[in-house]
């Protein structure tokens, strides 16, 4: 149990030497290079409650596993201050912090059994012997392992072992369980499993979540909230559902839903109060709020990119005001069918349920099939040229 | 299996082979052979041999070697468990400072640390002796000339510096381990000794074995170090032994080989692992 505030965190990793001269400003993987070194993190504000499940998302090199490692203790925090329930822990060392953490590679001690390696924290907190015995039981319990105590590491399967790994974190009940990327050395099946069981496991245990994934599925079925990075920077903050109808720039657009959201080159037209955006030779008007939203940050008539999830796409029968498109793929889901198709010469990705509330078969579309797609005003997304949404 | 087809050629092979690992067998075990055969000559000179071997055998030497001492002259028995005193503590004192060098250099990072590297490198490959002048000069400085404890300090003190092999192996193991523990609450000592030390035991015997052969066996420090008779170990002992007691040197030099040949055939198994484990990553 912890709240966690984070006050411009910047992370700078000091540049190698010999290498201490090459030209600053310099990109590099994204990533700021600077006379100090690259630029890891930097202005990470976050206020994080207590007994919430934040989930740092992002693509690799985005900065989420080294905050987290920050948090932990295990890297230098460069610039600005972390605050532990209100206590300032930059130069607090990790084993005082009373953090637990799940690593991607598990880190068990190979050496030790099941019990002896979630009995170890307890034993270096100098705890007696029957109330570490009872502490790693109920762990084991918890995560149904107790039939695994007396096996060593290297017998057990990958998704024992991420539990056990779980429960050396949980068995000192930490103020805050920390996870770095702990299901991506997992099947897909077992990842499945193992999500839905982090999600248990969360409402048996009291305990601030700090999650880091590069996976957008698990971020978004896991987090309360969700920091969405990319190069260092925070793109984003707010619940699954915000980022996914909100997202505030192309990045978390692209970055959050599967499959991505499509995105056409469009134009938007401001007349006399009413917002139009236009695609070829389909024009729709915005929704009256979407307009209100434009209209309150004066936004005028320009270039844009406009973004519309393939779940909103909708296929249309008539011929005008709309946008023609060739199907290049079509993928059967079951209930779904994905069609890939190209409009001009965008890559657009549609999906159309396969049966209609009444168990009808739609009709459905081949290779090389014409049809006409559209969409409404209230789903799509408007964003500058340089990225940004417009309604932000 | 198909047995191969034993051709001519292939029959001139295996002659080939044979007769070379043979003749490279001899040519390493005839020495000792020679050695232990001479042990046990009846009566102990080297002129009193026939062609290569001796002409009469008996076991008297062996005996002769800790129960006559002629007149304090040559006092094996002293000269065995000096060596053994100095060998033990060496290895103990050695290992400990190797493993704790080798630990810091492969999992901290400091200011310096590169340097101490290339410095420690390039000093390793100097040989021992160039420093003896200095060695004796220290030694006689701290009035350990002398003493055991100025070997053991000595061979302790300068093994660190070859420390390469086990940050090999130090770095082999996952850095995760060594930050999970952190985490649990370990200070780096504990980290240090419950963590590291119980996964490189294959290591830690390995270096053992080295810090205890060298001393065993160093002949050119003890003999700069030690001047009373009394406080020889036996390479130095044995050295000073006339041609007229060569029963006697051999039998000196085959029993301070049998600890040292059973050492290695029970810990052999480990000495492998620990070479390959610090050699591969992984």
């Amino acid at each position: 149990m912890a709240t966690l505030r984070f006050r411009n965190i910047k992370k700078v990793y000091p540049h190698s030497e010999g290498k201490k001269k090459s030209g600053k400003g310099e990109k590099q993987s994204g990533l700021q290079v600077t006379d100090q070194g690259v630029v890891a993190v930097q202005s990470f504000d976050l206020d994080i409650a207590d007994k919430e499940f934040i989930v740092l998302v992002g693509p690799s090199g985005c900065g989420k596993s080294t905050t987290l490692r920050m948090v932990a203790g295990l890297e230098e925090i460069t610039e600005g201050e972390l605050y532990i329930d209100d206590k300032l822990v930059n130069e607090v060392a990790p084993k005082d912090r009373d953090i637990a953490m799940v690593f991607q590679s598990y880190a068990l001690y190979p050496h030790m059994t099941v019990y002896e390696n979630m009995a170890f924290p307890l034993k270096l907190q100098k705890m007696s012997k029957e109330e570490i015995d009872k502490k790693v039981r109920e762990a084991a319990a918890i995560l149904d392992i107790t039939e695994y105590l007396d096996r060593k590491p290297k017998a057990l399967s990958g998704g024992q072992r991420q539990r056990v790994a779980i429960g050396r974190a949980i068995v000192r009940s930490p103020k805050a369980l920390l996870m770095d990327e702990p299901l991506s050395n997992l099947d897909a099946k077992l990842r499945n499993q193992m999500r839905s069981e982090i999600i248990k496991l969360r409402q048996k245990i009291d305990s601030t979540f700090i999650y880091v994934t590069h996976d957008q599925t698990e971020a978004m079925t896991l987090g309360d909230r969700i920091v969405i990075m990319k190069d260092g920077f925070i793109q984003q903050i707010g619940t699954p559902q915000e980022v996914f109808d909100h997202p505030s720039n192309l990045f978390v657009a692209g970055f959050i839903g599967m499959p991505q959201m499509n995105f056409f080159q469009a134009r938007l037209t401001e007349e006399s109060g009413k917002y139009f955006v236009s695609v070829e030779d389909c024009k729709v008007e915005l929704s009256p709020e979407k307009e209100k939203n434009l209209a309150a940050r004066g936004v005028t008539s320009q270039d844009i990119t406009l973004g519309v999830r393939p779940s909103h796409m909708v296929l249309s029968d008539q011929g005008s005001n709309s946008l023609s498109a060739t199907v290049d793929v079509s993928e059967m889901m079951g209930s779904e069918v994905h069609f890939h198709v190209t409009v001009r010469d965008a890559d657009v990705v549609v999906i159309a349920p396969t049966m209609d509330p009444n168990g009808n078969h739609i009709k459905t579309f081949g290779i090389g099939d014409k049809l006409h797609l559209t969409f409404n005003g209230n789903v799509c997304h408007v964003f500058d040229r340089d990225g940004k949404n417009l309604e932000f | 299996m198909k047995k191969m087809k034993l051709t001519p050629r292939r029959a001139a092979d295996h002659i080939l082979t044979y007769t070379l690992l043979l003749v490279m067998s001899l040519v390493f075990l005839f020495p000792c052979l020679w050695l232990i055969l001479a042990s046990l000559s009846k009566t102990g000179s080297l002129y009193d041999f026939k062609g290569f071997f001796p002409s009469a055998f008996s076991l008297q030497t062996f005996i002769d070697l800790f129960t006559d001492d002629v007149n304090g002259l040559y006092p094996y028995k002293t000269w065995f468990f000096n060596t053994l005193y100095v060998a033990v503590c060496s290895a103990l004192l050695g290992t400990v400072l190797v493993l704790l060098t080798a630990y810091v250099m492969s999992r901290f990072r400091f200011n310096g640390r590169d340097t101490i590297k290339k410095t420690t490198l390039v000093l390793g490959m100097f040989p021992g002796f160039m420093g003896m002048t200095a060695v004796y000069i220290i030694m006689t400085q701290l009035g350990l000339i002398n003493h055991l404890e100025s070997l053991i300090f000595f061979y302790a003190a300068t093994t660190p510096v070859s420390y390469m092999v086990q940050k090999g192996y130090f770095d082999s193991i996952p850095a995760a381990l060594f930050e999970a523990a952190r985490l649990d609450g370990a200070t780096n000592l504990e980290v240090f000794l419950k963590i590291t030390l119980p996964l490189s035991k294959p290591m830690v015997v390995y270096t053992m074995l080295t810090q205890f052969a060298w001393p065993w066996s160093d002949v050119l420090l003890p003999k700069l170090l030690l001047k009373d008779r009394n406080m020889w170990t036996v390479a130095v002992g044995l050295f000073n032994l006339p041609e007229t007691h060569f029963a006697r040197f051999a039998a000196g030099s085959v029993f301070i080989a049998i600890p040292i040949v059973i050492l290695y055939f029970c810990l052999v198994k480990n000495i492998v692992n620990g070479l390959t484990a610090g050699s591969v990553k992984g």
